[in-house]
């Protein structure tokens, strides 16, 4: 799968790309909301990760960007679980929330994997 | 004084003056009073309505005894008609009989300009009015011949000397006297001797609607306050009808002959719209001539009595005046002192020596101070007695402030803890992604085949290390944010316990430790990691409050206080807590430690912590013996 991973946070991203290259994904990297548009648009990945919290433009108004357009499966990723929930993140067109810290990474590849199969 | 002034009887003398004489058969007025009777025309009750519709003449007499029936309100109606220009009635009663209410009423409508009692064992009337008469004749006659003067000069004059005599006796009496009740005995017993007057009232103005009255109930002198308008006339009064109604009124029996001298003194209750500020009521029998003698009597007696009267009542007020300022003054909740001008105390309230008598004298002088636990703000102000030109006393006011203070010292740490809460809460977060970062690193990196057993072994530890680290971010972050209860498990206080005890080893390893815990199943609906640090700091505090050597003892057990509770009680041989500061150990950033060996929030926190699953903390302890710190929870079923 080609997997899109927009993220500010340096770490988060490369132990991401690690864990599903280790699962011989292929990974692109955005470290923010309007490169993660960018790439979005010009390398059009199967899944998208991105980030709620993010310089530039947020989850969400990148999700708002792309609209109805898109055909990858998207995962919000927050640190700030109060803010943001299943629910809220399907209303605004995303296909799976899931809070941050993972507990374990591959449990992250894992569900990720299952939204294409 | 007793002079025609008082009587109408002087009008029956003018000539050529009608008069209409009504009154019973057998009260006709006899020939001896013949030079008159041309101009009296007399008709009996009976009788009496045709000459009454007349109404050409210029006197109205009405003669009735007290306990007549012959008169009532529809002969009053008749008497208002008539144009006489005197009506009188006279009224023959015994001495100390009493008027029946229905003359009272008729009185009351105050339709006779003149009202003359006269006593009946004087006989008949006729004899009486001669009396009258004669009295008259020989007080206007100026024939009187030198002897007849100079005899009647001699005895004048040693009446006079008698009268002042006794004059002098009673004023040096009224030295002697303490209240305004004094002055009512001495009076009782100055007028003894006429037997013809009842005992005296006395009344003073408290205000306009207020009269202070005193009477005399057998031997004792009542005193009662009544209320409502009294009479304010400024003129001596005989058997006025408003004032023997308005004794009538508070006695509730009539009263009859009535003598009623006004007094004017200086003291005038703070009114000066009062004209009258006091009174003096004579219930009497007397006739005529002992009246005379009886006012004489009394005007002589009234200045020094009203004067004694007047520096009673002036004591009295400026005893009141004095109770009240007292009163005031200690009823103050603020201590409040007086300096002199050497900074001596001169008076103090009773807030004052009750909370700051032992303060240090140089203390109060102190703009806020600190004593017995409470604070005070002072303020000054400087005052000016007599004619100095500078401050002569200080007045020192103690605000106490000790709430205030204590709301504010509790507002400032609430606010100290939302802000660390705050600041707690986003170092979380700023944790949060680096952490992640580094433990799904080390689980990647796990997944790879390693040729040294070592570093896969050191990755585990970093996995375990990064994994540690974010459940305290979790239990920070939910701490900050609250919202423990949906967090809770139910697990065993025992196991809390001997998951807390291995963190703490190194500390504990050197006091004697004993560890009872109980074999009865001890399930507590808590969070487990929060529990832990509870049962961390509390184990930590009694380690430091012991030093380097002493006893420990750590005990679960059930105990019953209506529901079943759990309780983890842990006792140290230490120093204990002196009961000054009891109630402050579980108050945020409180500690008797040095700097940095504890930052004041353990307690608190763990206060916080317990009371959020509905448990409480219990401390006991005694000084040089240690302290027991019990906390309680309530007992729970173990899910399966």
């Amino acid at each position: 799968m080609k997997i899109l991973i927009v993220d500010d946070e340096p770490l988060i991203r490369r132990s991401l790309r690690r864990a599903f290259e280790a699962k011989e994904h292929i990974i692109i990297e955005a470290e923010d909301g309007i490169k993660g548009l960018q790439a979005w648009q010009v390398s059009d990945p199967d899944v998208v990760v991105l980030d709620v919290l993010m310089p530039g433009l947020t989850g969400p108004q990148v999700l708002k960007e792309i609209s109805s357009k898109r055909r990858a499966k998207v995962v919000l990723i927050s640190a700030y679980t109060g803010e943001y929930d299943l629910k809220k993140a399907k209303d605004v067109g995303a296909d799976l929330f899931i809070p941050k810290p993972f507990t374990n990474v591959f449990d992250f590849v894992t569900i990720v994997e299952s939204l294409n199969s | 004084m007793a002079n025609e002034s008082f009587f109408g009887l002087t009008s029956l003398l003018r000539p050529k003056k009608e008069v209409l004489w009504i009154g019973s058969e057998n009260e006709a007025p006899s020939q001896s009073l013949s030079p008159l009777l041309s101009k009296i025309k007399f008709v009996t009750f009976n009788n009496a309505d045709k000459s009454l519709s007349k109404s050409d003449f210029q006197v109205l007499v009405v003669s009735v005894t007290a306990s007549t029936k012959e008169i009532n309100e529809d002969w009053a109606d008749k008497i208002l008609k008539v144009k006489a220009r005197d009506k009188l009635l006279l009224i023959n009663s015994k001495s100390d009989e009493v008027l029946p209410w229905p003359l009272i009423r008729v009185l009351n409508l105050d339709i006779f300009n003149r009202v003359l009692f006269l006593p009946i064992d004087e006989a008949k009337l006729g004899s009486s009015l001669l009396a009258a008469l004669e009295a008259y004749k020989s007080a206007t006659n100026t024939e009187n011949d030198n002897e007849v003067k100079i005899a009647s000069t001699k005895v004048e004059t040693e009446k006079k000397i008698t009268r002042m005599r006794g004059l002098v006796r009673y004023v040096k009496g009224l030295t002697e006297v303490v209240s305004a009740q004094d002055i009512m005995r001495t009076l009782r017993d100055e007028i003894k001797n006429f037997s013809r007057i009842k005992e005296p009232i006395l009344a003073y103005a408290n205000n306009l609607n207020q009269l202070q009255l005193m009477f005399y109930q057998g031997t004792q002198i009542v005193e009662k306050v009544i209320p409502g308008a009294w009479p304010q006339q400024l003129r001596i009064r005989l058997n006025d009808v408003k004032d023997s109604q308005f004794l009538a009124n508070i006695f509730g029996r009539p009263f009859g002959k009535l003598l009623t001298i006004p007094l004017n003194l200086k003291r005038k209750s703070q009114q000066e719209s009062l004209k009258v500020s006091a009174v003096l009521f004579f219930e009497h029998s007397l006739n005529e001539a002992e009246m005379k003698d009886f006012l004489n009597f009394i005007e002589d007696r009234l200045q020094p009595m009203s004067i004694t009267l007047d520096r009673m009542l002036l004591e009295h007020d400026l005893k009141e005046a004095s109770l009240l300022w007292e009163r005031t003054f200690d009823g103050l909740h603020d201590p409040i002192v007086i300096f002199d001008s050497q900074n001596q105390i001169i008076r103090a309230n009773k807030s004052f020596n009750e909370n700051l008598s032992d303060a240090p004298a140089d203390l109060l002088q102190e703009s806020s101070l600190v004593h017995k636990d409470k604070f005070y703000h002072t303020h000054s102000y400087p005052i000016q007695f007599g004619e100095a030109g500078t401050a002569t006393h200080n007045i020192k006011h103690f605000i106490d402030v000790t709430l205030p203070h204590k709301l504010q010292k509790q507002m400032i740490q609430n606010e100290k803890m939302a802000a660390l809460g705050h600041l707690a809460g986003h170092i979380a977060h700023e944790l949060n992604n680096p952490l992640t970062g580094v433990r799904s690193l080390a689980q990647v990196l796990l997944q790879q085949k390693w040729d040294s057993e070592n570093a896969h072994n050191d990755l585990v530890e970093v996995e375990k290390a990064a994994q540690r680290c974010q459940l305290i971010i979790k239990n920070l972050l939910e701490f900050s944010s609250g919202g423990l209860e949906n967090q809770k498990q139910i697990v065993s206080m025992n196991e809390i316990v001997q998951k807390t005890l291995p963190l703490l080893k190194t500390l504990i390893s050197k006091y004697d430790i004993q560890i009872h815990l109980t074999e009865e199943k001890n399930s507590v609906a808590v969070e487990p990691h929060l529990m832990q640090q509870v049962v961390f700091n509390i184990i930590n505090n009694a380690a430091q409050a012991m030093g380097d050597s002493g006893r420990l003892e750590i005990r679960t057990e059930i105990v019953h206080e209506g529901n079943a509770a759990v309780a983890l009680s842990v006792t140290d041989s230490g120093a204990g807590i002196s009961p000054e500061i009891k109630n402050q150990i579980f108050d945020f950033f409180f500690t008797t430690k040095s700097q940095g060996q504890g930052t004041g929030l353990g307690l608190s926190i763990s206060k916080n912590i317990v009371d959020s699953f509905s448990g409480r903390i219990d401390v006991k302890s005694e000084i040089g013996k240690g302290s027991t710190f019990t906390i309680i929870l309530p007992l729970r079923e173990q899910n399966t």
